[in-house]
């Protein structure tokens, strides 16, 4: 099987060959440790500021999904206002000012958000979400959709090719300048986060129609719903906002029978019943500090949903060789049964990881992971 | 009182005002509103939150309340009357932004009668021991919600001790990745796995 044959299987619940790897997401500082250690200098992340696996890194490490990354801002000027060794303030394609750090990865602290009413997204965002702008289907990479397109078919020969966009929620946390603002807004004004969730998901439902047109595989959708404690709303509040939302989103792929994968940190354990019937077929990271236990989502949903993630950077930074390969052989053994799995950091990797540790574990996914199995 | 407690309860905000309101027509002082009826309600809240009745929002909506209800209460409070269990300062270490559990914490701490001096985000080690010797609290809350930042807490904690200021320092520390082993071996007093618990743990020092 091919990386796309392979994770299309998984992603359908179906054997494949092995089980899938997709390390995509680190912090920016692993790169630069990993590089003293000997990394190739083309293994990088995407941007300086955006330490998301580059395709060499792609190759290197032996992933199999490629994300093409959709452009779903409302397209303000970025301006850099102050700019220092460490940090800068800048206003961001959201409209949004904020620190940020340039040379760690972090999250920002908002100093003018661009919405503190509903007003503000009527007057300032609602007019901007154009979804027939060309440079959305595209980016700057790739300016017309034919080169979308084709470039698509290429990157197919090697990966799996999703679209990754963030949701609704993580959209509007970008909006109202940051997470408790945003909770805020939302507790105060229902009826109003209903209406900004239902027109950034229509609006990002639109764009998605494009990627379809161009050929791609499927959806990643990044959108953080939980901390370590629980979702961010209730059950029932999540069912009210954010699942019409969600659904709205997934649609456009259910129809064509594409898969829709879910990034968000944090124990959704309370609203994972939520998350399948809004039409997510696949759960990424499962943060193990979290407790979103592997074991036990495999066998409560293990024949609805596909298992992206899990393994604890906890043990991948801290274990020796045997507690690596432990943790691995493990999370495959429970996870992995009757395809399924994808093995995935359950966040970010962290500079605390050496490359040595990093490439054993990497040996011991392709060791545990061909199938049949090995108990 | 046992409608305003209520009120905060049920995340009620305008009715948290009307019931801030009433009180004080009903000559009620405005500390014991503080005290029976806004940080009552808010421990409530923080125990629902504990129990999985209530979900991150809406402690924040909860915050939002107190705010409101700090807003028309404060003005009327006499100085002869507002007195600290004790004095905690806080907040979140170098290299790290991050400061929605820290507030979380803060705003539990504060409804728990604490006087919370709050450093805010990426505190280098020496502004927690210059706050320190300033304020000279009797606890020190750091927070880090990055595996990364992590480290910056016993940075800190070793330069607190080797300018003398750990004797007596009761020392918390809260944040998504760490555990409380870390907390063991970087020399903290305890490690809080929420805001609602490391207020608790807070409460239960200066009550000795």
């Amino acid at each position: 099987m091919d990386s796309r044959e392979r994770i299309a299987a998984i992603l359908n619940r179906q054997e494949p060959d092995r089980v899938g790897f997709q390390d995509s997401d680190f912090f920016a500082d692993t790169f630069e440790r990993w590089h003293s250690e000997g990394l190739p200098r083309a293994v990088d992340g995407i941007k300086p500021n955006w330490p998301w696996l580059n395709v060499p890194g792609l190759r290197y490490f032996g992933n199999d999904i490629y994300v093409v990354w959709a452009d779903i801002s409302p397209r303000y000027d970025a301006i850099d206002y102050e700019v220092s060794e460490d940090w800068c303030i800048a206003k961001d394609e959201f409209g949004s000012t904020k620190k940020s750090w340039t040379t760690k990865s972090a999250s920002p602290q908002y100093l003018e958000p661009v919405i503190r009413t509903p007003q503000d997204f009527t007057e300032k965002i609602d007019p901007l979400l154009d979804h027939e702008d060309m440079r959305r289907v595209s980016s700057s990479h790739y300016p017309f959709k034919h080169e979308l397109a084709r470039a698509m078919r290429r990157f197919q020969r090697e990966f799996f090719v999703v679209v990754g966009m963030v949701g609704p929620f993580e959209y509007a946390t970008y909006l109202c300048g940051g997470l408790a603002a945003t909770l805020i807004l939302v507790m105060k004004n229902q009826d109003f986060a209903s209406y900004m969730f239902s027109r950034i998901a229509d609006f990002l439902c639109r764009v998605c129609e494009g990627y379809l047109e161009a050929g791609v595989d499927g959806l990643w959708l990044f959108d953080d719903q939980g901390s370590q404690d629980g979702p961010f709303l209730s059950p029932k509040l999540y069912a009210k906002l954010l699942k019409p939302a969600h659904e709205v989103i997934c649609e456009p792929f259910r129809r064509r029978g594409l898969p829709r994968i879910l990034h968000s940190d944090g124990n959704l354990n309370p609203i994972i019943f939520h998350l399948i019937e809004a039409g997510f077929v696949a759960l990424h990271p499962l943060q193990n500090k979290a407790g979103m236990d592997i074991k036990g989502l495999k066998e409560k949903y293990g024949r609805e949903l596909t298992l992206i993630g899990g393994m604890d950077t906890h043990i991948l930074s801290s274990g020796d060789p045997h507690e690596i390969e432990d943790e691995v052989r493990s999370k495959i053994t429970a996870a992995g049964q009757e395809g399924g799995y994808i093995v995935a950091s359950d966040g970010p990797v962290p500079p605390t990881i050496s490359l040595e540790k990093y490439r054993f574990y990497v040996e011991q996914v392709r060791k545990y992971g061909s199938y049949p199995l090995k108990a | 009182m046992d409608k305003l407690r209520e009120c905060v309860v049920n995340l009620d905000i305008a009715g948290v005002q009307e019931a801030c309101k009433d009180t004080l027509a009903h000559g009620i002082p405005a500390y014991k509103t503080i005290v029976d009826g806004l940080s009552k309600g808010l421990e409530m809240v923080g125990q629902k939150y504990e129990a999985r009745e209530y979900y991150l929002a809406d402690l924040m909506l909860a915050g939002e309340a107190m705010k409101e209800g700090m807003r028309i209460l404060q003005p009327r409070l006499d100085k002869k009357d507002v007195s600290s269990i004790g004095r905690v300062l806080i907040g979140t270490v170098r290299g790290d932004l991050h400061d929605l559990g820290k507030n979380v914490v803060a705003m539990f701490l504060e409804a728990a009668g604490f006087e919370v001096t709050d450093l805010g985000v990426d505190v280098s080690p020496e502004a927690f021991t210059d706050a320190l010797s300033h304020y000279k609290p009797h606890i020190l809350g750091m927070s880090a919600l990055l595996t990364t930042t992590m480290p910056e807490m016993q940075t800190t904690i070793k330069e607190i001790e080797r300018i003398g200021l750990r004797s007596g320092l009761k020392i918390i520390i809260g944040g998504a990745p760490l555990s409380p082993e870390y907390g063991e071996m970087i020399g903290a007093d305890a490690v809080g796995k929420d805001a609602v618990e490391g207020a608790g743990i807070c409460k239960a020092w200066l009550s000795r």
